[in-house]
């Protein structure tokens, strides 16, 4: 009896091993750090559709839970025909602009096309589907022969990512004495632009009876893995860590309370540009200092992806 | 060590021949050192050629081989054995070396090889004179007569030379001294002519002896498929086997010293060239089930694959085989060595690995060694070959299109099925087979199974055709192979023409009587290959997606790697045309600006398929807002009723009643513009059977007057609808006879002892071939694109041809994408065509 136990007890061991190591553990969408709103899954659960019938197509999205708020995510259907859009039991062929309200609860979907959902936030974490019901065409429309229809799709957001960069300054006498210090981005959210800091030569030094200059180096690029672009502009503010470290102006940028301030347009990004900022640098007696940069990147993104419908006509 | 320094120049005239014979025997030696003769290759390419490129012969084919042997070892092995040695003293003309060499080439181990490869060379001649042979039976005394002068041509011209140089020579002016040194090589050359003569006058005696056995034979009625080309052969192969050198006659020949017999020989050899080659057209028209070769020069059955499966196969085997023939050095052993690689491709490999894939043999190889030949011919490249090699793949992609077109449109299960037994059109014939064809010259039933597969209505006309296309009855007609080929024996009454229609996955059990009457009765049996046509009007049917990008947002995506162009290939319905659509690599940017965007169109020939096709048009169906083709294009834009206006109202039906004593009525009678006449015989009587059925068509306005008989019509008492529907094909221009103009159809006939003349019905002439295509199915996809889905219809403004391509320039900018950055449109082509797809079998029945 004991060994029957035994035995069934190691079947079940077994199958929850099996079950968490590849049903649970397999499935779960962990985002990457690039992505700050990752797409789940895109397309129809039916993969092959017969004709002159309604289907349904979702793109489900995901909001970084370690980021910030996506504000005006727009998810747009592209390339559409020879499907049609079904809303509110009407078929939609040509662009139309929905009168009313979204019949599925997205929060701004009024006026815009119906190929377009739209939602005004998303909280970190959350989990949004964006579906539509699609007319199939008919099997004269396809000349009855197998069609397979590649649809492509957008998602656009707008999105504020923060990074903090920490450069540890140190007391030339300190380096004197052989100690050594390094920066680091001590805190990120998950974002599709890169930043990467740095600092002239390999430290900052201050002195302890002089003040002294030095810059902060960084450079943004937006990663390919994101399948994604910056529409318009991308605004960056740069905190400095207190007023006495910030420089009275910096060409090309605004100051704002503590920051400097400036757009990039998309196309300057895409050369992955470097700046340069000035960093005052005053007398110190302590032996190290910790400059935290508080930097935020907001920004609009346009992810693309595609997906295949197949109409496969009924066989007769 | 230093060579001596060259002799003087002879200061007399005897010293100088005497150099001059030294330097010629050691010219000979030269030559015959080489221990492989550079022809005997040729015979075995020749061999492994037509083994590969006729395929799928089984090895017990050569079993035929044996005779030969036996016959001419039965001539050469006693030669060797008894006379060997004596043969190889008189050749050498006292020299020793010379004498040793050709000891060592009548050595019996030495001429049993070249016997064997002779008797090869023999037997694949016989084959390929095949046709020849039956040709010549007619003409028998002829060529008696001709092989008979060709002896007394050569007999006397030879020995006549002999003889004269023997006495000095007639050409007195070179002068006596010039003379004795022709004198001195004549008697070197005596001996050897003298060996040529002895074997052949052996050869010449066998072959009279062989011609005086038919004569005995023929009077007990033996059959002359065995003995002409038998005897014809043995004249032909002695010629060559005197000319090539088994008894080394090939180093003796007197080339400089004139006489008949180079020419005579050289005529011999490129009679025989022409004979073969003659012979392996007409071998391939007649092989059945000769696959269709798609190509450059392939047209229909015949041509394509006798040049293409030998000349290929040949090309492959001389390549394959010259890889290791060349780089092993000379020598029987190494020749012999050099033979194993070939072999086992073509005997054991390709027999091993073909069935595998499952691809019957017998169809494949021709194409293999035409595909191998052509890649070949045209790259070099091994790489190249081994990708023509490459059968499963290209199997896989046959299947693959088969079951995404065929079975998931069509609905047809497909699992588990072969390629071979797919249907490439509409119609399917299957179990097609005679029965009771035991003697020729009675009647004997031929019943196939044809089936509609399609999903919509067909209307075929079943037939029994010649088994050749024209043209390759014209060119046989042409060499006179017109007898053994069943050109002309084969008899094929009326009724095995049926009209009807099928329904979709309708079968039809075709049945009908027909008769083999050969026109020689000195044949014991003869077989025909039985064709059966079914001829139907289909069309092709292809869809291309065609996505349009926003130029901007294009050239974004390009630059981030995330678009790539490529070109879409078109989806084509399957069939015996492959429609083709093309356009450029999409999706395709659109501007603000105008431009001018081309859709090419074209066909070919699906290389699954066999048989008769002809386009009748092509059509190109643009969305709306495509717009229309431009005019510099070769489409233009018409209305469905433009083109077919409406067809069932244009056809016009009209009846005779009450003919032949007033119970035989005709009804349903439609004369259409090219040429076809349908009616539906009836009598309201006992079901009977009209004999001498005349039908005259006749119009004044049209100046057109054609009439055409049937030997025989069964008559029904049937319904109107289940009247099996007749039809006759009178050949007139297409351009001559023009819808709705008026005719005048009459029927006369025989019936019992009576001759009936039924009373004239005048009607006007139904629209054509394009009607009957536009009928169904096509003509709703196409009404339902045109009117639902707001399509423009466009038409070919010329005749189509095959592999021609045809253009659509359309005007296109950034309006289409409606605000969009992706749009998609779909466009069609549609090819209509008339197809003919043939069943074979082969009908033996024994003359009697």
């Amino acid at each position: 009896m004991r060994r029957r136990i035994r035995n069934h007890f190691s079947i079940f061991f077994y199958l929850l091993i099996l079950l968490l190591s590849l049903g649970c553990i397999a499935k779960e969408e962990i985002p990457q750090s690039y992505e700050d709103i990752k797409v789940l899954f895109a397309g129809s659960k039916i993969s092959r559709v017969a004709p002159d019938t309604n289907t349904f197509v979702v793109i489900t999205i995901m909001n970084n839970a370690l980021g910030g708020n996506a504000t005006s995510v727009i998810v747009s259907l592209e390339n559409v025909e020879p499907f049609r859009i079904v809303e509110g039991g009407k078929e939609y062929s040509n662009p139309s602009e929905r009168r009313k309200g979204s019949p599925y609860g997205y929060t701004c979907d009024d006026g815009k096309e119906v190929r377009t959902h739209c939602m005004e936030g998303i909280m970190p974490g959350e989990i949004i589907d964006f579906f539509w019901i699609l007319k199939v065409p008919s099997k004269e429309e396809i000349g009855k022969m197998v069609y397979d229809h590649q649809m492509y799709y957008t998602v656009k957001y707008n999105y504020v990512a923060k990074f903090i960069y920490r450069i540890t300054a140190i007391n030339e006498e300190e380096l004197i004495r052989g100690s050594r210090v390094s920066n680091s981005i001590i805190y990120s959210t998950p974002s599709p632009i890169k930043f990467e800091g740095k600092t002239p030569d390999n430290y900052v030094v201050f002195s302890t009876n002089q003040s002294r200059e030095s810059y902060l180096i960084f450079s943004l690029s937006v990663i390919p893995e994101a399948r994604g672009t910056v529409e318009g502009d991308l605004s960056i503010t740069v905190f400095y860590p207190s007023q006495e470290y910030m420089p009275s102006e910096i060409e090309n940028w605004i100051k704002v309370s503590e920051g400097f301030s400036r757009n990039i347009s998309a196309i300057e990004l895409a050369t992955s540009p470097e700046f340069y900022l000035p960093l005052n640098l005053p007398p110190d007696l302590r032996p190290f200092i910790n400059l935290d940069f508080r930097i935020e990147l907001n920004y609009t993104f346009i992810k693309n992806g595609n997906f295949m419908i197949t109409v496969v006509p009924i066989k007769i | 060590m230093q060579s001596p320094p060259p002799p003087p120049y002879p200061p007399s005239v005897e010293e100088y021949y005497k150099e001059l014979l030294k330097e010629m025997k050691e010219k000979r030696r030269e030559d015959i050192t080489k221990e492989v003769p550079d022809w005997i290759y040729y015979p075995i390419i020749f061999i492994l050629s037509f083994y590969a490129a006729w395929g799928g012969i089984p090895i017990n084919y050569f079993e035929l081989v044996i005779p030969f042997i036996v016959f001419f070892s039965l001539i050469f092995l006693p030669l060797a054995i008894l006379r060997g040695k004596d043969i190889a003293r008189r050749a050498s003309g006292g020299d020793h070396e010379l004498r040793k060499e050709y000891e060592r080439k009548w050595s019996i181990g030495n001429v049993l090889s070249r016997i064997i490869i002779a008797s090869f060379v023999a037997f694949v001649s016989m084959t390929y004179l095949y046709p020849w042979m039956a040709a010549a039976r007619a003409y028998t005394s002829y060529i008696f007569l001709i092989i008979l002068g060709i002896y007394i041509l050569i007999f006397p011209s030879l020995a006549g030379r002999v003889e004269y140089e023997k006495l000095l020579g007639r050409r007195k002016k070179w002068g006596i001294k010039r003379v004795r040194g022709w004198l001195e090589r004549s008697r070197e050359e005596i001996s050897t002519v003298y060996e040529r003569f002895k074997i052949f006058f052996l050869i010449i005696g066998f072959a009279l002896v062989g011609i005086g056995g038919y004569f005995l034979y023929s009077a007990g009625g033996f059959s002359l498929m065995v003995i002409i080309p038998f005897i014809l052969l043995i004249l032909i192969v002695s010629i060559l086997y005197v000319y090539l050198g088994i008894s080394d006659l090939k180093y003796g020949l007197p080339k400089k010293t004139g006489g008949a017999v180079p020419a005579l020989l050289y005529l011999s050899i490129l009679l025989f060239t022409f004979l073969i080659l003659t012979g392996s057209i007409a071998i391939g028209a007649m092989s059945a089930p000769a696959p269709q070769v798609g190509g450059p020069f392939a047209t229909g059955y015949g041509i394509g694959y006798p040049l293409f499966g030998v000349l290929g196969g040949m090309i492959f085997t001389f390549i394959f085989y010259s890889i290791f023939g060349a780089i092993i050095p000379k020598g029987w052993v190494s020749f012999f060595l050099s033979l194993v690689p070939t072999f086992i491709l073509i005997f054991w490999i390709f027999p091993a690995i073909l069935p595998i894939i499952n691809i019957q043999i017998q169809p494949i190889l021709p194409v293999i060694g035409w595909k191998i030949g052509w890649t070949w011919s045209l790259s070099w490249s091994l790489a190249d070959l081994y990708k023509t090699l490459d059968y499963r793949k290209y199997l896989e992609q046959v299947q693959a299109q088969y079951e995404t077109l065929w079975c998931d449109v069509y609905g047809i299960e497909c699992k588990g099925s072969t390629p071979e037994l797919m249907p490439t059109s509409g119609v399917r014939i299957s179990e097609f087979k005679s029965y009771g064809a035991t003697y020729c010259g009675k009647n004997f039933s031929v019943i196939a199974k044809i089936e509609n597969i399609a999903n919509y209505p067909i209307q075929i006309q079943a037939s029994l055709i010649n088994p050749y296309s024209q043209w390759m009855a014209d060119w046989l007609t042409a060499f006179a192979l017109t007898h053994w080929t069943c050109l002309e024996e084969l008899e094929v009454f009326p009724e095995c023409n049926k009209t009807l229609v099928l329904r979709p996955k309708q079968g039809y059990q075709y049945s009908c009587v027909t008769n083999i009457k050969p026109k020689n009765t000195e044949i014991s049996s003869l077989s025909c290959v039985l064709r059966i046509g079914v001829k139907m009007d289909l069309y092709s049917f292809s869809r291309l997606p065609i996505t349009f990008i926003e130029q901007n947002y294009s050239w974004s995506l390009q630059d981030l790697g995330f678009l790539t162009k490529s070109e879409v290939p078109a989806i084509v319905t399957l069939g015996p045309i492959k429609l083709n659509i093309n356009t450029e690599p999409q999706p395709i940017d659109l501007s603000e600006e105008n431009r001018t965007m081309y859709i090419f169109v074209s066909s070919g020939r699906a290389d699954i398929a066999s048989g008769e096709v002809t386009p009748t048009s092509y059509y190109l169906l643009l969305p709306r807002e495509l717009g229309n083709c431009l005019p510099e294009g070769d489409f233009s834009a018409v209305t469905l009723d433009e083109v077919v206006g409406n067809c069932k109202e244009k056809e016009v039906r009209e009846d005779i009643n009450s003919c032949g004593g007033g119970d035989i009525s005709f009804l349903d009678i439609s004369f259409h513009e090219d040429g076809y006449l349908f009616f539906k015989p009836w009598t309201n009587g006992n079901s009977t059977t009209l004999l001498y059925v005349r039908i005259d068509v006749l119009s004044q306005s049209l100046n057109y007057n054609e009439s055409k008989t049937l030997d025989r019509l069964e008559v029904s008492n049937l319904s109107r609808e289940k009247i099996e529907i007749k039809s006759v094909n009178f050949s007139s221009p297409k351009t001559f006879l023009k819808a709705g103009s008026p005719i005048t159809v009459r029927f006369s006939f025989r019936k019992g002892e009576r001759e009936y003349q039924c009373a004239t019905t005048s009607l006007k002439i139904s629209p054509g071939t394009y009607c009957r295509q536009f009928g169904g199915e096509l003509n709703s996809i196409l009404s339902n694109l045109t009117s639902l889905y707001n399509y423009n219809l466009h038409i070919l403004t010329q005749s189509p041809k095959e592999f021609k391509l045809y253009t659509c320039p359309i005007k296109v900018n950034k309006t289409l994408l409606e605000s969009r950055v992706f749009k998609s449109f779909l466009i069609y082509a549609v090819a209509t065509y008339t197809y003919l797809t043939y069943g074979e079998t082969t009908v033996s029945c024994s003359v009697i």
